[in-house]
């Protein structure tokens, strides 16, 4: 080998180590940025409108749950904040809020055992005009009254009862009769100042009824609306 | 070699720490739910029973995505899937789009070799790529696919340098299907092929390219499904039907920073926001057509494609924040080409400053987004005053990138785009301005509604289910040629601009709804209501009214289900005339 062939040689000791360090960095960038991905905990995000969520393996189904989601008294409590609309509410850091990135009436859902989040929605922005225009500008409380008639499962109305928050907002608390006749849950429906179009609509569903009071009462309604930015 | 590869290296690693960036987490959300269908069920199953909207070569790559994720872990373990924070989705997803960026790094680089001696200045245009905010943002923060999108249209204009246009037509048609901003692309990119090479020559590439098409759409054929690849390729029109999704052009500005401002306000004369916006933006494609049609070289070419995609950008409406990324990556294709150290310098400028404003826009649309996934303190300066200034920076860059053609064609030429704005704003107006009316169904509503269907314009609503179906509009047999098909209970609503004062309308039950179908119609100007009708049946005759809609911004045409249920009522507009 001539001096000139030498010195074209890659020199190994130098390779080997610039390899070392790269596998090191690499190493060292990955768990980085694992980390970083987990620095504001979880939430689960679904996408908006109809679409694919693939199904459940047998091994993967979520642990059955209690009836009711309930939270000791010294666990924290955080607050969410609507993606579209300026909402924000506080719940226990326990509970995991499900929302769903798009769509357009910003709902939230509790996870809780093998409830699909879909069918567990604790708010959502109840959109007059989506249902039956003609409400739009009459009293909230026709509206509350008659809200059951959009759903094949209830029958009618048991009672509902006006009230405000901390936050101020005007709300009303109905209960409603189920086709088996029975008024298991509580739906709490929210005004909004300066729109007559929409309501703020809260569902019991599996949270205690204190949770579910303290939530309700902790409901604002902030300064304008943010918006969101679909995929293309 | 070695510097390049010690840039490639730190290039990667910054891009993968911050693939721990939850990013645009709906974007993210629609690649899980997209690649877990493509994985589970398959190319032509995705497309019918997800909302994908991204073009059908694109579901491959999600079906890479989706097998790839399940190698590793199970994806149908809800909880753990559908987390924001899903460290191994966030880097399986977001992988391509780095491994674009690096290739991409890579052909600046080799490319400006080529062209011109040295090795530090192309190393230096491979830096400001790699090293890019904008670029780094896209792809390893917010999860999107911009660049790979790009590396395709990239490849075809280097495999035209190297005198490859079957070759870079075929790629370049795989690009146009990955992703459907490409589509911008296309008659400039033909045009190119025929004068810079010859006629034989295109005649090869559309062939190359219907190869490609048809390779990329076999399992469709194979389905008996084309009908479905023809509908995603379309799926994108007024599927955001906005001014701006927080692109900061001149139309954010109108908007007011809302993005749901609705792009079929009227503009100048009848004409809407939509339409004026592509007036604007043909006017710049026809000047750069001749560019190319009367100077083709492969310089030319990349500044047509800068300039093309910064004008869909800034002119067209339903644009996003993320549209105008491509322009600054053409610059940096286009620097070795460019003749004087004057021009050098000036582009360098440009890019500095584009890459600055087109980092302001993207960080603003993840940031009111997702401010946890943003940088706090830029959020701090992020406003309406400073999206509204960067919107008319944005604008003012696109001018001053103009000079990089003004020695490629007479400076005459720059007259052309003024001249067809104002004639075709003319000609779009002048049938109004003489005839004193125009048929509302020749303008589109800023809101539309209706409970079966979609809103037909000259047809029945059964129309909406294909051509086969297509029913003119009659009711009781009376036949319309203009009007609105629609189905209760339907809501239909137009900007007016306080441009009309009167409006006539007939209406009815269309012929082809069942003998149960019953309806009442209901008029509205700004809210309040001006007219509403008796309860019209399946044999009624169609009526007439007539409403004045002096000053007035918005009219709302609505159909009720007259209290029975919505069950056949089918119900039209017809002959509806707004008159000056």
């Amino acid at each position: 080998m001539t001096d000139t062939e030498k010195e074209e040689q890659p020199d190994l000791k130098k390779l080997s180590l610039a390899t070392l360090i790269g596998v090191i960095v690499l190493g060292a960038v990955v768990y980085g940025a694992y980390a970083y991905s987990q620095r504001n905990g979880a939430n689960i995000a679904l996408p908006g409108g109809t679409t694919y969520l693939g199904e459940p393996t047998p091994g993967n189904q979520p642990p059955t749950a209690p009836l009711r989601f309930t939270a000791d008294p010294n666990v924290s409590w955080t607050t969410y904040s609507g993606k579209l609309y300026p909402y924000s509410f506080s719940y226990p850091t326990t509970l995991i809020l499900n929302f769903f990135p798009g769509d357009k009436n910003d709902p939230v859902a509790i996870v809780w055992g093998n409830i699909p989040a879909q069918y567990n929605i604790l708010l959502n922005i109840e959109n007059i005009r989506d249902r039956d225009a003609s409400y739009v500008n009459k009293p909230k409380i026709d509206y509350i009254n008659n809200w059951y008639k959009y759903f094949g499962g209830l029958k009618g109305v048991t009672k509902v009862e006006t009230f405000t928050n901390t936050g101020g907002l005007k709300g009303y608390k109905a209960s409603y009769t189920n086709t088996a006749g029975s008024s298991p849950n509580l739906d709490v429906f929210f005004e909004i100042p300066g729109r007559n179009d929409i309501l703020l609509h809260l569902a019991n569903g599996v949270l205690d009824p204190d949770i579910f009071n303290r939530l309700v009462d902790s409901v604002e309604w902030n300064a304008p609306t943010p918006t969101t930015s679909p995929t293309q | 070699m070695y510097p390049l590869l010690i840039l490639l290296f730190i290039s990667f690693m910054i891009r993968l720490f911050f693939t721990g960036n939850p990013g645009f987490v709906a974007d993210v959300a629609f690649w899980k739910s997209w690649s877990l269908a493509a994985a589970d069920h398959g190319i032509v199953w995705t497309a019918h029973n997800t909302n994908i909207n991204y073009p059908p070569g694109f579901i491959y790559v999600l079906w890479l995505m989706g097998k790839a994720y399940a190698l590793f872990t199970d994806p149908h373990n809800f909880n753990a899937y559908w987390q924001t924070n899903n460290f191994l989705f966030l880097l399986i997803s977001k992988l391509p789009a780095i491994i674009a960026d690096l290739i991409i790094g890579y052909l600046i680089y080799w490319f400006s070799k080529l062209i011109i001696k040295g090795k530090n200045l192309p190393l230096l245009l491979s830096a400001l790529f790699l090293l890019n905010p904008v670029v780094i943002l896209d792809s390893a923060v917010w999860g999107q696919v911009e660049s790979f999108g790009m590396l395709f249209t990239i490849l075809a204009v280097i495999l035209f340098y190297k005198q490859k246009p079957a070759l870079a037509a075929a790629i370049f048609t795989i690009g146009v299907f990955m992703k459907l901003q490409n589509i911008i692309y296309i008659p400039l990119i033909y045009l190119f092929i025929w004068r810079y090479f010859d006629f034989k020559t295109l005649i090869k590439s559309l062939a190359s390219s219907l190869l490609v098409f048809i390779i990329i759409v076999f399992p469709f054929l194979l389905a008996k499904d084309f009908d479905r690849v023809l509908y995603l390729m379309v799926l994108n029109n007024d599927y955001f039907p906005w001014l701006s999704l927080h692109a900061h052009n001149p139309w954010w500005i109108v908007a007011g920073g809302n993005m749901l401002a609705p792009d079929k306000i009227l503009t100048i004369g009848i004409i809407q926001a939509k339409k004026l916006g592509l007036i604007f933006f043909s006017s710049i494609y026809l000047f750069l057509t001749l560019l190319i049609l009367k100077r083709p070289s492969i310089r030319n070419l990349i500044s047509a494609l800068a300039i093309i995609i910064f004008a869909f950008f800034l002119f067209t409406t339903q644009s996003h924040d993320r549209y105008n990324y491509p322009v600054i990556v053409w610059i940096l294709f286009l620097f070795p080409f460019l003749e004087t150290k004057f021009l050098h310098k000036y582009t360098l400028i440009i890019f500095l400053l584009l890459t600055f404003a087109i980092f302001f826009n993207m960080h603003e649309g993840l940031f009111t987004n997702y401010p946890e996934n943003g940088i706090a303190l830029l959020g701090k300066i992020t406003n309406s005053l400073t999206n509204n200034l960067n919107s008319i920076f944005l604008t003012l860059l696109f001018f001053a990138l103009i000079p990089i053609i003004f020695r490629q064609l007479s400076q005459i030429y720059l007259l052309i785009p003024p001249l067809f704005i104002i004639s075709a704003i003319i000609i779009l107006n002048l049938p109004f301005y003489i005839k004193g009316k125009i048929y509302l169904s020749s303008l589109k509503p800023i809101y539309a509604r209706q409970g079966f269907g979609t809103l037909q314009y000259d047809k029945a609503v059964n129309s909406y289910s294909g051509p086969k179906n297509w029913n003119i509009l009659s009711s009781n047999y009376f036949f319309y040629t203009k009007g609105l098909g629609t189905h209760a209970h339907s809501e239909v609503s137009y900007d007016l601009g306080k441009k009309f004062s009167r409006f006539s309308t007939d209406y009815g039950v269309d012929s082809e709804a069942g003998t149960s179908a019953s309806v009442t119609f209901e008029i509205k100007g700004d809210g309040k209501v001006l007219f509403t009708s008796s309860k019209m049946g399946r044999f009624d005759f169609p009526k007439h009214t007539e409403i004045d809609v002096k000053k007035m911004q918005t009219l709302t045409l609505i159909v009720y289900d007259a209290g029975d249920g919505n069950d056949s009522d089918h119900a039209d507009w017809l002959n509806a005339i707004l008159y000056k």
